[in-house]
């Protein structure tokens, strides 16, 4: 569904990515694991389109989008949920979301009935619709940010790093949430992760990343049952 | 004739307010649109210092006068407007603007609207200028030359002024403050005195300019300081290159010359009434500003770095750079077991909003070791970092250095004491040279203090003498000599990590904090960065914290490490004790055993 | 009791009427700092420019209501034109904060300056009668003064809604609150600016209409609602768009109230060290929240 080819990027003069290539299949969650300068968030912006493509080829369903800039590439149906920054702080609940489905167009109906869906999705939300989202605590937020996110019913999901400051049972349930979505709606993710644990059971595929370039390729199991390989991947 | 020499005793006082510009915004980084404000605090001090308490002859004295008012006024608008880093300077020193004309038109002493006229002429001493010509035994001038050849004497001493502080120890702070202040506070110096002081400096020499020019034109008004002013001062800032001095006194003599010929073609070709002759002549020079800033925004003249020259070899002898260590804080203990801990913290926490991120962390960082950090990301490592360091206020617990509590000291001051950290994203000053990032961390700098600058040259250059032999000591220790007259930004990624430990232990601390030094490191250097890190802690006793995801790294320098998850310390030992703890890894790296969903 | 607030009510009214109007121009600053990063004194150029317009349709001949259309036609104009034909090429280019600043000065006073050279400094008036008023309870309102606050209630309410209930509104809420979230949206961030610079052209002709009619216009009318404008946005801070809106308010009275303590000529400095004790008290605003422009 996603396909990416021998991509080279970075800023200024220094390449962050160095050639990674990776397949995402449809109604999977690839995980990309790495640890910090590996490029995990360079491969998040350059697949929104916030950073341009030096080298290689971004595929969605075949459809070329390297060179598309970001409100487009959403329009193909690409949706992020950053790991910092996540939401728009001074809005309600109700208008983050609402900016979530803003390549939908104006159809006020169309709005409000994929509202409905995702509101379904994290029940919780209801409650706090009126909510400023700055009140909100760090786990509402990364809830909200991925709801956020699958308000323009995108085919591409891109996750960076959403377990960051949550604990382990919020944690749990997020990647539970995710794995909901791959099930029941048949969405692809590329879920970019440092804290490999609880990803590791939630994932499809794994790449690991390290200087800019994947380091290992395959599937969760084979990573786990092997921790020392694992030290030295690091 | 005559009117050439008055344009050109014009600009060389333009000259001199310029570089004052120059100093503020190109060295400092200051965002100052009121400059304007500087030149008419000095000129109207100058006018009124001389018709009321200044004996006939007192030009100097006069010059004085002006640098003090400009000076104090940098001091009232920067001292709020610098303090919580500088968010409104624009709007503020903008603002200023506009208030200093609406007092100078309401205060009687001021003269009000109409201004101040009769202002003296130059004078020193018992000589003062008039309208006979002067006669200075080899020849003879007339006034307006007179008045030309002081100005030209000001500016020159303006230009060994300012080159001697762009050179100096301190020009190289203030340059190291305008591209990162968080860097400069973690090395022991307060960015706001800094910038406050730059502002001051650059505001007197404006103001002598001020002063100067009262005494040359005789009258001043308020509508002479209005924004046409501040653009004025803009052009010739930006036209001329505002990062050299040089580039101030060609940026202003060209603009004089295209103001000039403006001048000259409206009123001769143009069919234009001669009351609108002056507003369209603003309304082009506005216009040229912008052409300016689109055309050649980095102005005439580059900014041009000193190139520090290596210090011959001592004939013979290839000294190992380790050795060269002039400071090393406590003298070598073999039994260091029953050492008190150099750094300790006891029951950390800190909470932002509703977010715990420390949750009640100990530890105790030992002289000569290496403790390592580890833990998922979100974990509170860093944090625990800016609160050793001083980056971030804990909300409980405390921070004991020598049997003190640290905990509410200012960045500067815990880094005084010893305590220094390098930053995740590295934070070199892109603009400074290599070896410019490693000279401007050493500690003991008296050129770095404005004042002894001027008061103790000697001093000050002896000792600069000495900090660049032994800067270029600690080039070659960390491999980059080849790259010590670069400018920092260009280096490698790698290379600017490097740079960051140079800079560390240029500063010499007793401990140090590394917060990812190796992090997007090339596998294949990082023995250098082991060797380096690893003498620090044994040939040099220093204390060693480190936060490190490379567990590579962590196996091959840590004595200790300790584990920290959700803001705790979930577990600590020797690396093979942690990193062989297999339950534990598999929670880190593998399947965790589900506790609690 | 009763005569010191019959005495102060004419200030505090004139204040609100100065704050409410101010607090448009304030607003219009703030959306374009907090939304493309920059701080433009073009403002100042495009309330001119609709004043203006506004005469210049008087003097032709046109009803006073076309001439206002017209002249909030020009705000809009030249507004987007000043983003299209300068800004943008600064902003594509990733020009720092100080150089787009010092652009939008120079088009502010290139524009003042040719003003005065093409039709002269001297002041125009737009309304040659007497303007109808009533005297209510001791102070004498005209016909201007209440239409100025009318329409500055109405304008910030109109952006509010706005704003908040459409879709390119809340595009540009949310380019102001994050802008790299905001592309990560597909929200097209030169689409947003154009209407932002759009909106604020807009409302800055709404304060400089009614001003311009009660009083006239000549080319230096627009420094004063610009500068107090600034001061509105450090008194008030820049958080939450409501801040600056509060600020002007105070200042308004500040500055009137100021005369009705003190001597009329000392009002401005007063309302000015008003400003720099907000600075020195509250450097983040009264109202707290602010934002170094970030350009995404």
């Amino acid at each position: 569904m996603l396909t990416v080819t021998n991509l080279v990027t970075g800023y200024g003069a220094d390449p962050i990515i160095r050639g990674v290539s990776f397949h995402v299949a449809p109604q999977s969650i690839l995980a990309v694991f790495g640890h910090n300068g590996a490029g995990k968030s360079s491969v998040v912006r350059v697949l929104v389109g916030l950073i341009p493509v030096w080298q290689g080829q971004i595929l969605i369903n075949g459809r070329d989008v390297t060179n598309m800039a970001s409100s487009e590439r959403v329009r193909s149906g690409i949706a992020v949920s950053f790991q910092d920054d996540c939401v728009f702080p001074s809005l309600s609940v109700r208008k983050n979301l609402e900016i979530g489905g803003y390549v939908l167009g104006n159809n006020k109906k169309q709005l409000e009935e994929r509202l409905e869906t995702v509101i379904q999705l994290f029940p919780r939300i209801r409650e706090r619709l009126k909510q400023q989202a700055y009140s909100l605590s760090g786990g509402e937020r990364r809830m909200l940010s991925i709801a956020q996110a699958m308000m323009s019913d995108p085919k591409l999901l891109v996750l960076d790093e959403p377990s960051t400051g949550l604990s382990p049972a919020m944690t749990e349930r997020v990647l539970g949430i995710i794995t909901t979505i791959r099930d029941k709606l048949g969405k692809s993710i590329v879920l970019v992760e440092q804290n490999v644990g609880h990803a590791l059971d939630h994932c499809d595929d794994v790449i690991v990343l390290k200087t800019g370039e994947v380091v290992y390729s395959g599937v969760p199991s084979s990573l786990s049952s092997n921790s020392a390989e694992l030290i030295h991947l690091f | 004739m005559i009117y050439v020499v008055d344009v050109l005793t014009y600009a060389a006082i333009m000259v001199i307010a310029t570089r004052g510009y120059m100093l503020i915004k190109g060295l400092g980084g200051l965002l100052h649109l009121g400059h304007a404000v500087f030149f008419g605090l000095g000129a109207y001090a100058a006018a009124i210092a001389s018709q009321t308490f200044l004996p006939a002859g007192a030009y100097p004295i006069s010059l004085l006068c002006g640098a003090i008012a400009a000076a104090a006024g940098a001091g009232l608008i920067g001292w709020p407007a610098l303090k919580d880093r500088a968010r409104y300077f624009m709007i503020i020193t903008f603002s200023m603007q506009l208030i200093f004309i609406t007092i100078v038109i309401n205060l009687g002493i001021t003269g009000g609207p109409d201004g101040i006229s009769g202002i003296p002429k130059v004078g020193f001493g018992p000589w003062v200028l008039t309208s006979r010509p002067v006669n200075l035994g080899v020849i003879e001038l007339s006034a307006s030359s007179m008045n030309l050849l002081v100005a030209l004497l000001l500016m020159g001493a303006s230009f060994l002024f300012c080159r001697r502080i762009i050179e100096s120890p301190y020009g190289r702070l203030v340059r190291a403050t305008r591209e990162d202040d968080l860097a400069v506070e973690a090395y022991g110096r307060s960015a706001t005195n800094v910038r406050l002081s730059i502002f001051a400096i650059g505001a007197a020499l404006t103001g002598i300019a001020g002063a100067a020019f009262a005494h040359y034109f005789n009258y001043i008004g308020p509508s002479q300081f209005e924004l046409e002013l501040v653009i004025l001062f803009l052009i010739m800032l930006i036209l001329g290159g505002q990062y050299s001095i040089v580039g101030a006194t060609i940026g202003v003599f060209v603009t004089m010359a295209l103001l000039e010929g403006l001048r000259f073609g409206l009123e001769h070709y143009a069919l234009i009434s001669t009351d609108a002759v002056a507003h369209v002549r603003k309304g082009i020079f506005s216009l040229i500003l912008v052409l300016v800033l689109i055309v050649k925004p980095s102005g005439l003249v580059r900014e041009r770095f000193s190139n520090y020259r290596r210090p011959a070899p001592e004939p013979g002898a290839d000294k190992p750079a380790q050795a060269i260590s002039l400071v090393v804080s406590e003298p070598a203990e073999r039994n260091a077991s029953l050492k008190p801990a150099a750094l300790s913290c006891k029951d950390l926490h800190k909470s932002f909003g509703g977010l715990v991120a420390v949750n009640g962390v100990d530890l105790s960082l030992m002289e000569g070791k290496i403790t390592a950090i580890i833990g998922p990301n979100g974990a509170g490592k860093t944090t625990v970092f800016n609160m050793l360091s001083g980056f971030v206020a804990p909300t409980k617990g405390e921070v004991t250095f020598k049997g003190k509590n640290i905990v509410g000291l200012a960045p500067p001051e815990i880094a005084r004491l010893g305590i220094a950290r390098t930053f995740q994203d590295v934070r070199i000053w892109p603009r400074l040279t290599a070896i410019e990032n490693v000279l401007a961390s050493l500690r003991d700098q008296p050129g770095e203090n404005a004042i002894r600058l001027f008061a103790q040259p000697r001093v000050s250059d002896s000792k600069e003498a000495e900090n660049i032999e032994y800067a270029w000591h600690l080039m070659e220790r960390f491999r980059l000599s080849e790259k010590a007259n670069q400018l920092a930004g260009e280096l490698s990624y790698a290379q600017r990590k490097m740079l960051a430990l140079a800079r560390l232990r240029a500063y010499d601390p007793s401990i140090m904090l590394l917060d990812e030094p190796t992090s997007g490191v090339d596998p294949k250097r990082l023995g250098e960065f082991f060797d380096q890190i690893r003498g620090f802690a044994e040939s040099e006793h220093r204390t060693i914290c480190m936060i490190e995801h490379n567990m590579t790294v962590v196996r091959e320098l840590a004595d200790w490490v300790l584990f920290i998850d959700e803001g705790r310390v979930v577990a600590q030992g020797t690396s093979a004790e942690v990193l062989g703890n297999r339950t534990l890894m598999s929670a880190y790296l593998g399947k965790r055993e589900a506790e609690s969903v | 009791m009763h005569e010191t607030i019959l005495s102060i009510l004419p200030y505090g009214i004139n204040g609100l009427a100065l704050g409410l109007n101010v607090a448009i121009v304030a607003l219009a600053l703030a959306l374009i700092w907090r939304t493309v990063g920059m701080l433009d004194f073009g403002i100042g150029a495009v309330y001119l420019a609709s004043a203006y317009t506004l005469w210049l349709a008087k003097s032709a001949g046109l009803p006073l209501v076309v001439g206002m259309a017209v002249a909030i036609a020009a705000g809009v104009f030249f507004s987007v034109l000043n983003y299209l034909v300068v800004y943008r090429f600064f902003i594509k280019r990733n020009a720092p904060l100080f150089v787009l600043v010092v652009v939008s000065l120079s088009l502010f006073v290139a524009t003042e300056n040719f003003v005065a050279a093409i039709l002269s400094a001297e002041r125009f008036y737009i309304i040659d009668s007497i303007l109808l008023g009533w005297t209510l309870l001791g102070t004498r309102l005209n016909v201007a003064q209440i239409a100025k606050m009318a329409i500055s209630l109405i304008t910030l309410g109109a952006i509010a809604m706005f704003c908040l209930h459409s879709r390119a509104g809340l595009a540009i809420l949310a380019v102001a609150d994050n802008p790299r979230l905001a592309q990560g949206m597909g929200i097209e961030l030169d689409r947003a600016y154009i209407r932002t610079f759009a909106i604020a052209g807009f409302i800055v002709s709404l304060a400089a209409i009614p001003d311009v009619a009660e009083s006239g216009v000549d080319p230096y009318v627009a420094a004063t609602p610009l500068f107090l404008a600034l001061a509105a946005i450090i008194i008030g801070g820049l958080g939450a768009f409501k801040n600056p809106v509060r600020g002007a308010v105070m200042l308004g009275l500040a500055f009137h109230l100021a005369v009705w303590a003190f001597a009329s000529r000392w009002q401005e400095v007063i309302a000015y060290s008003f400003v720099m004790a907000a600075l020195i008290i509250r450097p983040q605003g009264l109202f707290g929240g602010v934002s170094t422009p970030t350009r995404p």
